[in-house]
């Protein structure tokens, strides 16, 4: 609860230049903001809350509807991809290209967070090929080749899934407190490597590298609940 | 806005009461809108929201929501309704998911519609219990080899090769809308989303559409290729198609608006069997009518949901 602090200008009062400012910056404050106890039940409804007064949302459309937004690419990672594949196949992570570990689609900023309950969502369809899953020197265990996902927030992981495989839908959604200011939002992905049997390419012609992972169809969501 | 819009009273300044009067109007709000600036963090909750008024809620962040059962609406798997894949020469009519008695099953946004503006995002978020089936497997090698699909691997122990599935061939269900009337008979994609209705450039008979525009897409896999006995890099049977039980399909599409729109209902469809491919650096969705092969290939669905919901907020 806040209260007042200066009494209010008397009738009869002298007035100098000073007292209208004085007045005038305690009620400019941020000490004046207003806070449950003294609001008063059934205070508000849509029509005098603003849209962002209670929830700030960073949609699609301000980071291109689909994401990542790299034209003719929109929606698929654009980090890993082979054009050294067949025609009848997508351009995409091989073991050619791609050696392992996190790989991290465009960072996102949050610009203007106010902070408070922070939940990001991130879908979209994998694929991952899955023939030689289980072979005859990968059978205790075998290697699923499941495309691991994970949301870190400001660095933070706040979300990780063991991901899709074979050819499927995903999504992964976190929620973290956040402090007010600009914060970071990077989306991971990461897939198994090669078994011990898995070929490397295509023999008829021995140029083709075989597409192994893929990610598209991608849409992010983030939601703070700042007030 | 309601922090003052005046500068401050300077020492010196002549007072007069037309002065003094400015600067306590500078205190008053248009709109006297609540906002962000003059309310603490956490200043509002439920005891300060009234009942609903004629939105989900107050319409403070959830404006509308809405949800129907799509499919037969049957929990068990007795009686499922089957999509056949298509065999044509250039692209199939999607087909809508249906009760089973041939009666769409979409979800209606009510006479007057979804009034959606700047400032708004769309979430719908769908799910159906599907069954790829494939009739012919159990023998059979798997139809990923069907040309011109599949890749060439070398044989175990000897100096032939074999065509193995590459695992890129999926049934795909996408979303439509309807932005004209609530009849709900007049369809078309969501936006950044194809039908899979164009002719694809640089490859000579192949239709489908760009993998950017599969925003709402959920793809099934028709089958899982597979060979266990590979050694090494070299396979030492044949590819095998291992035929899929029923699952559950899943997906969503979220939406912000830039123009005024209006959403009167929502619907899923389904098409098969696609298969990938690139042209010109863009990655595609093509039809691959040849796995139809006799009508062996099809996909069995029953029941599922399909949720919208529409909130502001949008910085």
């Amino acid at each position: 609860m806040k209260t007042w602090t200066r009494f209010q200008a008397r009738t009869g009062g002298t007035l100098t230049p000073d007292l209208p400012n004085l007045e005038l910056s305690d009620a400019g404050g941020s000490f004046t903001t207003l806070d449950r106890t003294q609001l008063p039940l059934n205070a508000f409804d849509k029509d005098i809350v603003p849209a962002n007064a209670l929830v700030q949302v960073w949609a699609p459309a301000t980071l291109g509807v689909r994401f990542p937004t790299v034209a003719d690419m929109e929606g698929e990672q654009v980090n890993v991809r082979s054009d050294q594949v067949s025609g009848t196949q997508w351009e995409c992570g091989t073991f050619q290209n791609y050696n392992g570990g996190w790989q991290s689609l465009p960072t996102i900023t949050l610009t203007g967070n106010r902070g408070g309950s922070l939940l990001v969502e991130w879908a979209g369809y994998a694929f991952s090929w899955n023939h030689f899953a289980q072979t005859t020197n990968a059978t205790a265990p075998a290697n699923p080749k499941h495309i691991r996902l994970r949301i870190l927030v400001g660095g933070v992981t706040v979300a990780e899934h063991i991901g899709p495989a074979i050819m499927e839908t995903f999504r992964i959604f976190g929620h973290i407190f956040v402090p007010a200011g600009d914060i970071q939002v990077t989306l991971q992905w990461r897939a198994p490597g090669a078994g011990p049997d898995d070929p490397l390419n295509d023999v008829t012609v021995n140029a083709y590298d075989l597409a192994q992972y893929h990610l598209a169809g991608m849409k992010f969501l983030a939601i703070c609940r700042s007030r | 806005m309601s922090l003052p819009t005046r500068p401050a009273v300077r020492e010196g300044t002549l007072i007069t009461s037309a002065g003094l009067d400015a600067q306590f109007d500078g205190f008053a709000t248009g709109s006297l809108d609540i906002n962000e600036e003059n309310l603490r963090e956490f200043a509002i909750d439920l005891p300060q929201l009234p009942d609903a008024k004629g939105e989900v809620g107050q319409g403070v962040i959830l404006k509308r929501a809405a949800a129907t059962v799509i499919g037969t609406g049957a929990m068990t798997h007795g009686s499922p309704v089957s999509v056949a894949s298509y065999a044509g020469a250039t692209f199939p009519t999607p087909h809508p998911v249906e009760d089973g008695a041939g009666n769409p099953t979409p979800l209606s946004l009510g006479a007057s519609g979804w009034a959606m503006s700047a400032g708004d995002v769309l979430r719908v978020y769908y799910d159906l219990s599907v069954r790829p089936r494939l009739t012919e497997t159990g023998a059979g090698q798997s139809p990923g080899v069907l040309a011109p699909y599949g890749i060439e691997l070398d044989v175990f122990g000897s100096p032939s090769t074999t065509t193995a599935g590459d695992g890129m061939f999926a049934w795909l269900l996408w979303l439509q809308w309807d932005i004209t009337d609530n009849t709900l008979t007049s369809f078309v994609p969501v936006p950044n989303q194809s039908d899979f209705d164009q002719a694809i450039p640089g490859v000579l008979g192949a239709y489908g559409d760009e993998v950017p525009l599969s925003a709402s897409t959920c793809p099934v896999p028709p089958w899982i290729d597979y060979d266990d006995d590979s050694v090494r890099g070299q396979i030492q049977g044949i590819s095998l198609a291992l035929p899929i039980r029923w699952r559950g399909a899943s997906g969503c599409y979220f939406y912000v608006p830039v123009t005024n729109v209006t959403v009167y209902g929502l619907r899923v469809v389904i098409a098969g069997v696609a298969h990938a491919r690139n042209s010109g650096g863009i990655n595609y969705w093509s039809w691959a009518p040849t796995v139809a092969d006799g009508g062996d290939t099809y996909l069995e669905y029953t029941s599922g949901g399909l949720t919208a919901i529409l909130h502001r907020g949008v910085v």
